[in-house]
């Protein structure tokens, strides 16, 4: 009983563990603000908007313009990435996948190095790459449906394809952009990065990572049972192939959301669903919920660094990469329960 | 003995209206004076002219020394002397003073110009300019290397450090390197282009300009359908028959061109003196027209500097200047061009602990700097736009509105091509309105004149200056 | 043999559970799997579908429960036509026990027993309390009380099979189906799989069981019926039924019928000559 509760206390931790990190990671940063400045700002922010108190208007806008909105977006996206990640895996049951495999952060990245090209707002190229990541994968689930064999093993045979397709193209762009033009924004886009992430990026990325972690979040239980195969979900009760499509259309919507704003960010979806199998084991009950908090702590964390450490960025798919590549190792190495 | 001659203006002089009378009735008959001691050469040249201009009637005649030669200035149209200065003593009516120089080893500059009053449209101005123009190009080089006159062939060590011989004449130049274009154009020698590369050349007012530049420039960029630093059609290239290449030591298909043997020029660096280097290894194989006109740039560009640096040196409370790049979120290193012109024009890059290329940072960053004034560059997704952003609302250069655009008129000019001294005036007004006295719409106009022979319009200024 | 018309099936009494009528199924249009299959379950009891591969087993397991759609033909649980109720309401009446697998995820087995609440949970629902109380007590029936938060993977495949078992227990149906349960398993882990079953239809819950092998329907089964490509050719008791005619003609191969007082105790496949040594020597 006691290993019970050890366990449900580090669960309950692990829940609320994002919240004061966001809180400790507000006040650091390149440019030195006192933390009571940082209160100060907050507490001006919450309640009468802009600058009531004496605070001078750069740290006031650092703090609620820069810093506030970038540690929003690494929570969502990490939480976005992770989740999604652990949900793929679910369903495919496949701990090697994450929600790329279906081709959307390759559909994602085509549309936004086309956007970039063509010399586009910021915002025009994250609806490009949202765009073009639902497509991938809409493209992927049609092609798929040409197929009367094994659905969901044609479906990601064709994602492959699909995503592949998208890669070389997105290389097609890369080869015809200007070198000192498009190809530099197309490069640093793709290996991902929070820098120039504003207030104006945070209500979509918002709502949709919301929505789709509350209904991720929902069919926690459905994800257990998906996981054992599709005769068996049947057998319990349950329409495997709508709620799939359900899972993945959520997880795309959230994965393009994430990728739009952030870039191409990897292994989070990979390495941080292992993790949390590590500490509160494969059930998907207390996994999505656990894979959403420690996707937020990560990806925060190596945002932090990432903003902090150098005046110069480093940029956020790579670290992420850095990171995650020995981490998965080592968990690989402790874990022999999470998967077979 | 010749060799004492240091200098020799050569001035083919025609007669015209009251001056005189008998070759004006001649029409197209050109009176060539020229030192003895060039007579091999000369004759050489008149006679390969002749063949290819049957309407024009060459007489050349030869003098002893450049006494004799302006003695007969009156006389004749051209002078030919050892002395550039005495060109300004050749007070023509009308006419004109060519800026094309032929420095044959050991004998000197020659200076070409026609004392003809034949209107607007005068063929005799005309006839001479077309001589002028044979002898500095590769055919006219020819004629000098089968007199012995020049070498056969050159031997120089390109800045990737590899040594290159290259047959001489030049006449085909592949210029894949979209900088190293514009180096061919600043030393006189953009007619012997096959295809080239222009960097900055994407919008419709800089292609109407490019054309009047070089009426070939629509043909000549897209000579070859695949061209650029990664990659390249190289059949369609070996298909021009280029004699000489011009790349950055960082182009990738480099080893396939070998395989053709092509001669190759490795272009490599940023710095004020990279960019001579490389005009002086261009002058050095495209004949002693472009030798001489690469000392001409670089002389030009050391004196402008020294001029820009006498007024900017010594500044107190330099101006912090960000300069960022494709993105606002951007910074320039320590190592770029952009970071030297800054610190030419009297500024101080605030990002100049930073290595490498461009260097992604945050608007925090940007806040710790705290610029007085940000210079974006006239290429990528940058734009004013983004620094009117709420976020940049409190950063210290754009509270005071001091957000500014580096111009170009072809070329950016914060990129190390010969247009880059005129970013730094640029940088140094913008950066100094009041402390430094240069003169934009005066040195953009002479040097557009000088060294790419482009007429600036007063819209073109306006773009331009501050 | 069994009676074509398929309605009076003398040697099974008591009500029916599951009745399966006039079932025919093609994979494709020229491969019928299945020809006009009729079969009635009665509660308590243990019934074996024997027969060589690809005989349709599966397949009619898998109509019987409500997975695979029918194509002409009917599945009654009582009085309900199986394929036309909701499928959640359709995995409380009949529950489908696979054959052992590894799955992706190193559940417990109290996780994997848990899903077997999956369709009395709502939409969206998650297990409460009750559901704990249930799973807990289909672990306790299947002795698998010491392994409850072992990983299902680290078990082995007699404790996997009881662990599905607990599962289907625990989705409280009426009927389970299993398919090739004791495949694999070594005679101890078939013995204690097959009693486990046999105790369980004694006290509510109908057991119908594909199988290979003829001496287990003998020895647990209620019932048999015999399958040859996609005809169900025999139903009725094992003491009845597993005859040496039905035998041969359902693996077409001959059988011994071992009697003892009159009682069929054993089969065995019958050798040409079969000469047993009487010692043992290297």
């Amino acid at each position: 009983m006691s290993v019970e509760r050890r366990q449900a206390v580090l669960y309950i931790l692990l829940l609320v563990l994002p919240l004061p990190l966001a809180v400790y990671t507000i006040g650091l940063g390149r440019y030195e603000i006192a933390p009571g400045d940082v209160v100060r700002a907050l507490a001006d922010w919450v309640t009468v908007g802009h600058n009531a108190s004496d605070l001078p208007d750069l740290a006031y806008d650092i703090v609620i313009r820069v810093r506030l909105p970038r540690i929003a977006a690494a929570m969502l996206i990490g939480g976005n990435l992770a989740v999604t990640g652990a949900a793929f895996q679910g369903i495919f049951r496949n701990p090697l996948v994450d929600s790329n495999i279906l081709g959307v952060t390759s559909g994602a990245g085509f549309g936004a190095a086309l956007m970039l090209l063509l010399k586009g707002s910021t915002l025009e190229v994250q609806m490009s790459a949202f765009f073009f990541g639902m497509l991938a994968v809409l493209a992927a689930y049609a092609a798929s449906r040409l197929y009367h064999t094994a659905p969901l093993l044609m479906l990601t045979l064709v994602g492959i394809v699909i995503g592949s397709f998208f890669s070389s193209l997105t290389s097609l762009l890369k080869y015809v952009a200007d070198p000192l033009d498009a190809l530099p924004a197309i490069t640093y886009w793709l290996m991902g990065g929070l820098t120039s992430v504003t207030q104006r990026d945070l209500p979509m990325l918002g709502l949709i990572s919301i929505t789709g972690m509350i209904s991720l979040w929902l069919v926690r239980w459905r994800l257990n049972v998906l996981s054992m195969g599709d005769s068996e979900a049947l057998a319990l009760g349950l329409n495997p192939t709508r709620l799939k499509v359900i899972i993945i259309l959520f997880s795309t919507l959230m994965t393009a959301a994430a990728v739009s704003v952030g870039g191409v960010i990897g292994w989070v979806g990979l390495v941080v669903p292992h993790a949390a199998r590590t500490l509160v084991g494969p059930s998907h009950l207390r996994l999505i919920p656990a894979t959403i908090a420690m996707g937020m702590v990560f990806l925060l964390l190596i945002d932090t660094l990432s903003r902090t450490m150098l005046p110069g960025e480093v940029p956020l798919g790579v670290f992420t990469g850095i990171v995650g590549a020995p981490l998965l190792l080592i968990i690989l190495r402790v874990n022999k329960t999470g998967w077979k | 003995m010749l060799k004492r001659f240091s200098l020799f203006l050569a001035v083919i002089a025609l007669l015209v209206g009251g001056v005189a009378p008998a070759v004006a009735q001649s029409g197209n008959s050109l009176t060539v004076l020229a030192p003895t001691s060039v007579q091999p050469v000369v004759e050489a040249w008149a006679a390969a002219f002749g063949e290819a201009h049957t309407d024009v009637s060459l007489n050349v005649e030869f003098v002893e020394s450049s006494e004799e030669i302006l003695s007969r200035a009156a006389n004749a149209s051209v002078i030919l002397t050892d002395d550039p200065a005495a060109a300004p003593e050749l007070d023509f009516e009308c006419g004109f003073i060519s800026d094309v120089y032929v420095p044959l080893p050991g004998v000197g500059a020659w200076v070409i110009a026609s004392n003809s009053c034949g209107g607007s449209v005068d063929p005799i101005d005309a006839a001479a300019l077309d001589f002028a123009a044979f002898i500095v190009s590769a055919d006219g080089q020819q004629v000098a290397i089968d007199q012995g006159a020049l070498p056969e062939s050159v031997e120089i060590v390109d800045q990737a450090g590899m040594t290159v011989t290259i047959p001489q004449p030049v006449r085909r130049i592949a210029s894949p390197y979209s900088m190293a274009t514009f180096y061919v154009y600043g030393v006189g020698a953009g007619d012997r282009l096959v295809v080239a590369g222009y960097l900055g050349v994407n919008s419709d007012a800089t292609k109407d300009v490019m054309r009047a530049i070089d009426p070939n420039f629509d043909a000549l960029s897209t000579a070859v359908s695949t061209l650029s630093q990664k990659e390249a059609n190289i059949e369609e290239l070996a298909a021009l028959e280029p004699d000489l290449l011009l790349a950055s030591a960082r182009t990738d298909w480099l080893d396939a061109a070998d395989e053709l043997g092509l001669a190759i020029i490795r272009f490599d660096g940023e710095s004020p003196e990279k960019l001579k280097e490389a005009m002086s290894l261009l002058g050095a194989v495209l004949g002693p027209n472009a030798a001489y006109r690469a000392d001409e740039f670089n002389a030009y560009y050391d004196e402008t500097l020294a001029n820009i640096l006498a007024q900017t040196e010594g500044i107190e409370n330099p101006v912090r200047v960000y300069f960022s790049g494709t993105d606002a979120l951007r910074a320039a290193s320590a190592d770029m061009y952009q970071t030297m012109m800054i610190e030419a024009a009297g500024g101080v890059s605030v990002s100049s602990d930073l290595a490498g290329y461009w260097n992604d940072v945050n608007l925090e960053q940007i806040a710790v700097w705290n610029p007085d004034v940000i210079f974006f560059p006239p290429y990528g997704g940058a734009s004013a736009d983004a620094f009117a952003a709420p976020e940049w609302a409190s950063i210290k250069a754009v509270q005071d509105g001091k957000v500014y655009g580096v111009p170009k008129l072809v070329a950016p000019w914060d990129t190390p091509v010969p247009d880059s001294i005129l970013g730094i005036i640029w940088m140094a007004e913008t950066l100094y309105p009041d402390q430094v006295d240069l003169d934009c719409p005066v040195e953009a106009t002479n040097f557009y004149s000088r060294f790419y022979g482009y007429t600036v319009t007063e819209s073109d200024l306006q773009s331009m200056c501050p | 043999m069994y009676d074509e018309a398929g309605a009076n099936l003398p040697s099974i009494v008591g009500p029916s559970l599951l009745r399966a009528e006039a079932i025919n199924y093609r994979y494709t249009p020229e491969r019928q799997i299945l020809h006009d299959v009729s079969l009635s379950v009665p509660a308590q009891s243990v019934m074996f579908l024997l027969g060589h591969n690809g005989c349709g087993k599966t397949t009619l397991l898998e109509i019987l429960s409500g997975v695979r759609d029918v194509q002409q033909g009917e599945v009654f649980f009582r009085d309900e036509a199986l394929h036309r109720l909701p499928p959640a309401v359709r995995a409380q009446r009949v529950g489908l026990v696979p054959q052992i697998h590894a799955p992706a995820f190193a559940y417990t087995v109290r996780d994997v027993v848990l899903m077997g609440r999956t369709p009395h949970m709502g939409f969206l629902g998650t297990p409460g309390r009750a559901d704990y109380e249930i799973v807990d007590e289909a672990i306790e029936r299947t002795g698998l009380g010491p392994f409850r938060n072992r990983a299902y993977t680290e078990l082995s495949g007699g404790e996997r099979q009881l662990a599905l078992i607990a599962r289907g227990l625990a989705q409280q149906t009426r009927v389970l189906l299993l398919d090739e349960p004791t495949a694999h398993l070594d005679p101890r882990n078939q013995h204690t799989v097959l009693e486990m079953i046999a105790d369980l239809a004694s006290q509510d819950v109908s057991f119908v069981i594909s199988s290979h092998n003829p001496n287990s329907a003998l020895l647990y089964g209620d019932y048999v019926a015999v399958m040859k490509a996609g005809h169900i050719t025999t139903l009725g008791t094992p003491q009845a039924v597993l005859t040496e005619d039905v035998l041969n003609d359902a693996y077409d191969m001959a059988m011994d019928v071992i009697y003892e007082a009159n009682v069929v105790r054993a089969i065995l496949p019958r050798r040409a000559r079969y000469a047993p040594r009487a010692t043992y020597r290297a």
